[in-house]
């Protein structure tokens, strides 16, 4: 009985994602599909921002630094929530910046600042950088099935609510593309926000949070407890990875208007904070009470704390909700940086003029997406460590280090050495990554992205910019007559 | 007979380079009483002067009067680029005297320190925030913005990583704030980041050095 409501719960809340998912579907052009600009209020952008951080990887992830490091994951909140306010503070800024080169996403705008090179290698690491986020929720997913198939003894329930799960994503985010992703986000944060609530209540009755407070050892409440190195690592680079995230341009430039973007993006930034916050206090409860299992200490805690089979359910369903909101932009985001390192010439195009549906494009952008959901899901079943995963992703970012630092100090600007060095990096990080420790794949990579850069910039030609703005207009009037 | 001028509404408000002299007598007064906190004349038998600041200890303490010095100087550049109105004179004055007052509390014992530290830091990463605002207000968004905006988001997150200690002491938990103070922990962390606080400040400063002579 318990487990017919826990499932019944489970399904009902997907049902409901996807129906308002499909609710109003008008017309999907590639626009709608991949960028949909000057299109949604501050309340849809806020919450698709927030649904997009919240995932099923937070969900253990944060859980599992809460239960070893204690409040270290709110650091990662203060982080999120100031690297947001400067997004919202610069998006004015940024949305100025694609009006006037006449684009409307990230990758073009750098391509027309730096060059297609540049950009070919922005698309590659930040595509591949999505990709294992999407494997990580899939792994959130496999960790739920076999947590609550095993320990809880629901047997085969479990796997057949993932399935479905899995077969909504295969709907919803290919067809419905960046639209039905911020619809969909709103009722999918709602549920979130729903077990938020129902766990700040846990928190406030018969005194847990007091108890967890007073009995936690010191070492959970410096903020310290993966080491100062962490946490500094945390304080500097994490804000600045905000102002490079595709999923984040592309909700500025969904905004409807410049206040409706940077609004969005303070309250997003206060959103996330407080789910960082919830996430790191469940795992430290889950340690105070003496669970010793880290990885799956958030779950740990919920399933001894909610007995009742449709509390149980709910927390479940928001967990696949969290999931869902996450991996739907991962796949959208993954299908466009392939499609536009395999299709540019169809990207530029599709893109130039609004009102243009540009079918093939969207048709071959959608089975990438389907393509990559299929594979991401098989390296996640691989690979099983959702660490190993996390990691892989944000130590990529480091790979773009030399040519951050020849932005800001122009004498080590090189633009074949940007483009050959992240190439090379990232060809050297996955050869690392399936053949060798996947936890340290990231330093071969680096260091020959380093090398390759710091050669090409002392032995190659220093250029300041790609081709001159005349040439490039014409190119994109020729694109646009055809 | 002489007269008296009249006075007129321009007359009775101060300008920029008055509110700019105000500021740096300001400054140095509390500089004055900031280095009598630190160093003790002895002229008993042969003059000596003592370094009253346990350097081994509490070397924040020694970091932060760099950190006056250099918040000095780079109000001298935000009055210089007209980034201060002269009528938030009396909100700066009182705000030098807490930084004065903060800098003197950094060489005691006492735990409400990281209260006055993190009030501090917080508002100056939020002020931050909102001169780099005033910088690149409808401007063009280049390397430099991005480059302030960070520097100011970095120097607020530390501020509120500040807040962790103040909670404790506030919530009865000193331990942990002691933790944060012990200068034997390998998580000293008032050393490590009111180490990386100055580094930041000196960025700063360079910083809007940089900018203040592009637009001269």
């Amino acid at each position: 009985m318990n487990i017919a409501i826990f499932s019944a719960v489970v399904l009902a809340t997907l049902i409901l994602t996807n129906i308002i998912a499909f609710l109003g579907r008008g017309k999907n052009t590639f626009l709608t599909y991949s960028f949909d600009p000057n299109s949604h209020i501050t309340l849809r952008i806020a919450l698709s921002m927030i649904g997009s951080i919240v995932g099923g990887g937070m969900f253990f992830g944060v859980g599992q630094i809460g239960f070893e490091a204690g409040i270290t994951g709110y650091m990662i909140g203060i982080s999120s929530l100031v690297g947001l306010f400067i997004a919202g503070t610069l998006s004015p800024q940024f949305r100025k910046a694609m009006q006037e080169e006449g684009v409307n996403n990230l990758i073009d705008l750098i391509e027309r600042k730096f060059s297609a090179r540049v950009a070919v290698a922005f698309s590659l690491v930040n595509g591949i950088i999505v990709f294992f986020f999407l494997a990580a929720q899939f792994l959130a997913l496999y960790r739920f099935a076999t947590f609550v198939s095993f320990d809880m003894g629901y047997g085969w329930i479990p796997w057949m609510l993932v399935f479905v799960v899995f077969v909504t994503l295969l709907f919803y985010p290919i067809i419905g593309g960046l639209r039905k992703d911020i619809t969909s986000d709103c009722v999918q944060v709602t549920l979130i926000a729903c077990m938020a609530i129902y766990f700040v209540f846990l928190f406030c009755s018969e005194k847990t949070f007091y108890t967890m407070w007073a009995t936690l050892p010191v070492k959970h409440l410096t903020g310290a407890g993966y080491g100062v190195v962490f946490l500094i690592g945390v304080a500097f680079l994490y804000p600045a990875i905000f102002l490079v995230r595709m999923d984040v341009w592309q909700r500025i430039g969904a905004a409807s208007d410049d206040r409706a973007a940077t609004s969005a993006m303070k309250v997003a930034g206060v959103g996330s904070l407080l789910f960082y916050i919830l996430f790191t206090s469940l795992g430290m409860w889950a340690y105070s009470t003496g669970i010793t299992d880290a990885q799956n200490a958030t779950l740990n805690i919920i399933a001894k704390v909610s007995s009742n089979p449709l509390i149980f359910g709910l927390v479940i369903g928001s967990l696949f909700a969290a999931v869902l909101s996450t991996a739907d932009t991962n796949i959208n985001n993954a299908s466009l940086f392939f499609t536009r390192l395999l299709f540019p010439e169809q990207w530029r195009v599709a893109l130039a003029k609004e009102n243009t549906s540009n079918h093939t494009l969207l048709l071959k952008s959608r089975l990438l997406g389907l393509f990559l959901t299929f594979l991401s899901a098989g390296l996640a079943w691989e690979s099983q460590d959702l660490v190993e995963l996390m990691v892989g992703a944000f130590s990529l970012l480091l790979i773009f280090f030399p040519t951050v630092l020849g932005l800001l100090y122009p004498p080590w600007k090189s633009e074949k050495g940007a483009f050959f060095g992240v190439v090379l990096g990232v060809l050297c990080f996955l050869i690392s990554f399936f053949t060798w420790n996947r936890k340290m794949a990231f330093l071969p990579g680096i260091a020959i992205s380093a090398l390759v850069y710091y050669v090409m910039c002392f032995f190659g030609q220093r250029t300041v910019c790609c081709k001159p703005q005349p040439e490039r207009k014409a190119e994109m009037n020729y694109l646009i007559s055809e | 007979m002489l007269k008296t001028p009249p006075i007129t509404p321009s007359s009775r408000s101060i300008d920029n380079g008055q509110a700019g002299s105000i500021l740096n007598i300001q400054y140095s007064v509390f500089l004055g009483v900031i280095l009598n906190y630190c160093f003790r004349v002895d002229t008993v038998s042969t003059p000596t002067v003592r370094l009253l600041i346990d350097i081994i200890n509490k070397p924040e303490a020694l970091f932060f009067i760099f950190y006056f010095l250099l918040d000095w100087f780079t109000a001298n550049i935000i009055q210089e680029m007209h980034l201060s109105k002269p009528s938030m004179l009396l909100v700066r004055i009182i705000w030098i005297t807490l930084l004065g007052t903060l800098v003197i509390s950094l060489n005691g014992d006492g735990l409400w320190k990281f209260l006055l530290i993190s009030f501090y830091l917080i508002v100056s990463g939020l002020y931050d925030f909102g001169l780099m605002s005033k910088l690149f207000a409808g401007g063009e968004v280049g390397t430099q913005a991005v480059l302030g905006f960070l520097l100011s988001g970095v120097r607020l997150v530390l501020g509120l990583v500040f807040l962790v200690p103040t909670v404790f002491v506030v919530t009865g938990r000193s331990d942990v704030a002691l933790e944060w103070d012990n200068p034997n922990s390998p998580f000293d962390l008032l050393f490590i980041i009111s180490g990386l606080y100055l580094l930041l400040k000196i960025g700063r400063f360079k910083y809007l050095s940089s900018i203040a002579e592009a637009r001269r």
